[in-house]
């Protein structure tokens, strides 16, 4: 051998004590935001036996002790509410969260109208109708409080805190950024680990985490997002979404969910436990905030005639909605009656009363990166969220499995590939219905209409589109 | 090892042709090369001691201990030290880059860990099967995390640390060994990027070295890995032997993955990887060194074994066994046929059911074991 050992240099055998809290705040994953999808992920991942072992922290900055104690009253329901496929129900049944949901508070549904409001052409989807589906299902959906959905998965996680998961509640993260001090020209000659790659985030509590894998589950103004520059692909509306708990008429069947087409959006009614259901609208900003401020009863009458009139009577409506003497309940009645005796479909129960202080109004957007906002009409944004967020747990099992690195890209890209043409083809498709069914142009009406009566009609088809909306 | 042209077990080849080897590839290898050649005096070696005995994560982290080799006469060993670390860091960037030029083995690498995984899980299972323990202890959380904790493993020919370190995640021991220095210290700055390989049960140790050199040191090992390796030796039927020389004896594996010598392996892995698409470098695969997998077969399953017997307890009974006795070395447990999906990019193992004539046309990965005596 050419080499001769002369002398030999030994580094310190106890490291300083900058470096023994740098390593001490070393994690394999942090997932930044505590909403349904951030904690879903911790859940998942918490759950599994194969990523259990993994040190996970998770940093939501809101407080969410309100969630910890969620004590609804029976007689009262939140108006945020979501729409969960029976793809998500059995995720959240996978990762042990289904137990925990406030199951009287849970309405399922399993059928679904679906009405153009200028020609009445229909398209229903029905888990009794052997020709939509093939598979055995009870339910197409289940109708569930945001909140619920939270302290569900909250109260499962909160069991895993005190293992390898770590959760940072009402903490900010200050900054994401990758270590520049700590890299040395010439890495580990003086027998440092090189720590360079990994990203950093110093949180409000002055703690400074460093992690082979972050995710970025806070919404669309994401740090994380704007940290690595992911452009989200989107688009803003200029529509406003109107939601409302409304009480309805109880003895007409309330398994349903109803959606009927306006030229302005949208209006959706979803079924909730004990005659309530919840109302979904979306339409143009300043009839947004117009409807939103209206007298109780004059509220209530327009959301019926928004389900039943014409559209000519509707727009009628709509321009006197400043009117205080101008009363709804009049001009329904009558216009009503004479609808009722033409029409030969079933429409949703009639509203009786609004839940207190349950009007609230928001701007639609529709975005798509980690996160999903996507325009309500489809009701997907969640689902889709927890699609990815099971997907991304099973890339990490994955990676865990065969020893990978999980800060690895090779791995990743398993995520994103898997993934990616989900979200754009639902983005897409949610885009394109938004368009087509915003229009009043006769024949573009007439050629809607009749695709979706040929949909309707055309059982292999109509099973096909709701399989791919359930995730089945 | 083959992971990267420059690459070789070097007591296999002439030391010229290794030279002529090197300067073949592009200005950035050779001039490396040169700097190897000439300044080999003065290139620091690292080596890594993990502690094992503590429990926390915190105190796992063990600092590592360099050893910084030089000559009296070379007062500034330190500052070229770091220019030669510098430029390996920026080989071991490429190296471990998954679009770099060894891509299709980093996107092979997940599937062979998966492999070896099943297999030793596999004749786990039947051992216990046997001494009628119970299978739950394969199910803990533990055994998930750290399947081969306590394992001695050899990777040989380990390149960039691609598979060694997998394994070490997995609770290994591991002795990642390679013929070129340059991959060594390739691998050596790649693994200071994770605190986790160091941070036990399993530890690391990369030295560079070739098999024969560890046969003759009587090392033996758990597990003996030789991954993408034999096609680029010149004498395979010798290495084969070796590393079955360097498998523990009493149930020891031997993982073997390489090519096949068939019409549609040259089609594939040299006219379209190497001159067609270029996704490996020309000069990679010298198809007469590809070995068919019933060759392999046949050698080890032809391995005889010297078993020294002076058991005390077997002269009461039959007084003439004791002494050297030869015996079958093993055999071959599975042998399975991989292939890459062209479109995804992700390699898979074919079903048991394709016949084996298709399968195991190309690629392909055997388990071999060692008898239990």
């Amino acid at each position: 051998m050419l080499f001769l050992s002369l002398f030999v240099t030994l580094l310190p055998n106890e490291p300083n004590d900058e470096s023994r809290k740098n390593l001490e705040n070393i994690y394999d994953i942090v997932i930044v935001g505590g909403g349904i999808a951030g904690n879903a992920l911790a859940c998942a991942l918490a759950n599994s036996k194969i990523t259990k072992s993994q040190r996970v922290a998770l940093i939501e900055f809101s407080d969410v002790s309100y969630l910890k104690e969620w004590k609804p009253s029976p007689n009262e329901f939140s108006n945020r509410v979501s729409a969960l496929t029976p793809q998500s129900i059995e995720f959240f049944k996978d990762i042990g969260v289904w137990e925990n949901f406030v199951l009287e508070r849970v309405k399922p549904f399993n059928d679904i109208q679906v009405w153009d409001g200028i020609t009445d052409a229909r398209i229903n989807f029905n888990c009794k109708d052997n020709n939509t589906f093939r598979t055995n299902l009870e339910n197409i959906g289940w109708i569930v409080e945001n909140h619920n959905i939270q302290q569900a998965i909250l109260t499962r996680l909160l069991k895993y805190k005190d293992f390898n998961f770590h959760f940072f509640e009402n903490t900010k993260v200050e900054g994401i950024f990758l270590d520049d001090s700590s890299t040395p020209n010439v890495p580990n000659v003086n027998g440092q680990f090189d720590l360079s790659g990994w990203p950093n985030i110093k949180l409000s509590d002055g703690n400074f985490l460093k992690t082979r894998l972050l995710v970025g589950a806070d919404g669309f103004n994401s740090i994380v997002r704007s940290f690595i520059n992911i452009e989200s692909i989107g688009w803003d509306y200029d529509a406003h979404a109107v939601v409302a708990t409304l009480l309805v008429d109880h003895p007409v069947e309330n398994g349903t969910a109803w959606q009927r087409f306006l030229p302005t959006g949208p209006i959706a009614m979803l079924p909730m436990p004990d005659g309530f259901a919840s109302m979904v609208w979306s339409t143009t900003p300043t009839l947004a905030s117009k409807i939103r401020t209206l007298p109780k009863n004059n509220f209530i009458n327009l959301v019926n005639a928004a389900f039943r009139l014409r559209v000519a009577d509707l727009e009628y409506f709509f321009s006197h909605l400043e009117d205080d003497n101008f009363d709804i309940g009049v001009e329904f009645d009558w216009r009503n009656n004479i609808e009722a005796k033409k029409t030969k479909f079933s429409l949703p129960p009639l509203v009786l009363n609004v839940q207190e202080k349950s009007r609230a109004g928001f701007p639609l957007r529709m975005r798509n990166a980690e996160t999903h906002t996507i325009h309500p009409l489809a009701g997907q944004g969640l689902n889709q969220g927890l699609a990815d967020v099971k997907c991304l747990a099973k890339v990490i099992e994955y990676g865990v499995t065969t020893g990978q690195d999980l800060g690895n890209l090779q791995l990743l890209k398993n995520y994103s590939s898997e993934r990616y043409l989900s979200n754009i083809l639902m983005l897409g498709a949610v885009d394109k219905l938004h368009k087509l069914f915003g229009t009043k142009i006769t024949p573009l009406v007439c050629i809607r209409s009749l695709g979706l009566e040929m949909i309707n009609r055309f059982g292999p088809l109509k099973s096909e589109i709701m399989k791919y909306a359930m995730g089945i | 090892m083959s992971h990267y042209p420059s690459n070789s077990l070097m007591s296999h080849y002439p030391s010229n042709s290794l030279m002529s080897h090197y300067l073949s590839h592009g200005p950035l290898l050779s001039q490396v090369m040169v700097r190897l050649c000439s300044k080999s005096i003065k290139l620091s070696n690292f080596y890594a001691k993990p502690c094992t005995n503590s429990s926390t994560f915190r105190s796992q982290i063990s600092f590592l201990q360099n050893e910084f080799f030089s000559t009296i006469s070379d007062s500034k060993f330190s500052t070229i030290n770091e220019e030669e670390v510098l430029k390996f860091s920026q080989l071991a960037k490429e190296w471990w880059s998954p679009n770099g030029p060894i891509k299709l083995l980093h996107s092979m690498n997940p599937l062979r860990v998966l492999y070896i995984r099943r297999q030793y899980l596999k004749s786990k299972l039947d051992v216990n099967f046997k001494l009628n323990k119970n299978f739950n202890d394969f199910n803990d959380v533990e055994n998930f995390k750290f399947p081969f904790k306590g394992l001695r493993i050899l990777d040989m020919g380990c390149g960039g640390g691609l598979l060694s370190e997998s394994l070490v995640r997995l609770g290994a021991s591991v002795v990642g060994a390679d013929a070129s220095l340059e991959n060594i210290q390739i691998a050596k700055i790649h693994s200071f990027k994770d605190p986790m390989l160091y941070s036990g049960p399993g530890n690391l140790e990369y030295r560079c070295i070739t098999a024969e050199k560890l046969l003759e040191q009587e090392e033996s090992f758990d597990i003996v890995c030789a991954m993408e390796i034999i096609e680029h030796v010149n004498n395979p039927m010798e290495f084969l032997k070796t590393c079955t020389g360097l498998v523990k004896p009493g149930g020891g594996h031997l993982f073997l993955s390489t090519i096949s010598r068939t019409p549609l392996s040259y089609f594939l892995t040299i006219l379209l990887a190497e001159k067609v698409f270029k996704i490996i470098p020309s000069g990679t695969h010298d198809f007469n060194n590809y070995i068919k997998p019933d060759e392999i077969q046949a050698i080890i399953q032809e391995i005889q074994t010297n078993k020294n017997i002076n058991n005390e307890r077997n002269n009461e009974n039959i007084s003439n066994i004791s002494g050297i006795v030869s015996e079958k070395w093993g055999f071959v447990t599975d042998i399975t046929g991989i292939g890459l999906n062209p479109i995804t990019g992700k390699w898979f193992e074919f079903y048991k059911w394709i016949p084996t004539r298709i399968q195991l046309d190309v690629n392909y990965i055997i388990t071999a074991r060692r008898i239990l005596s």
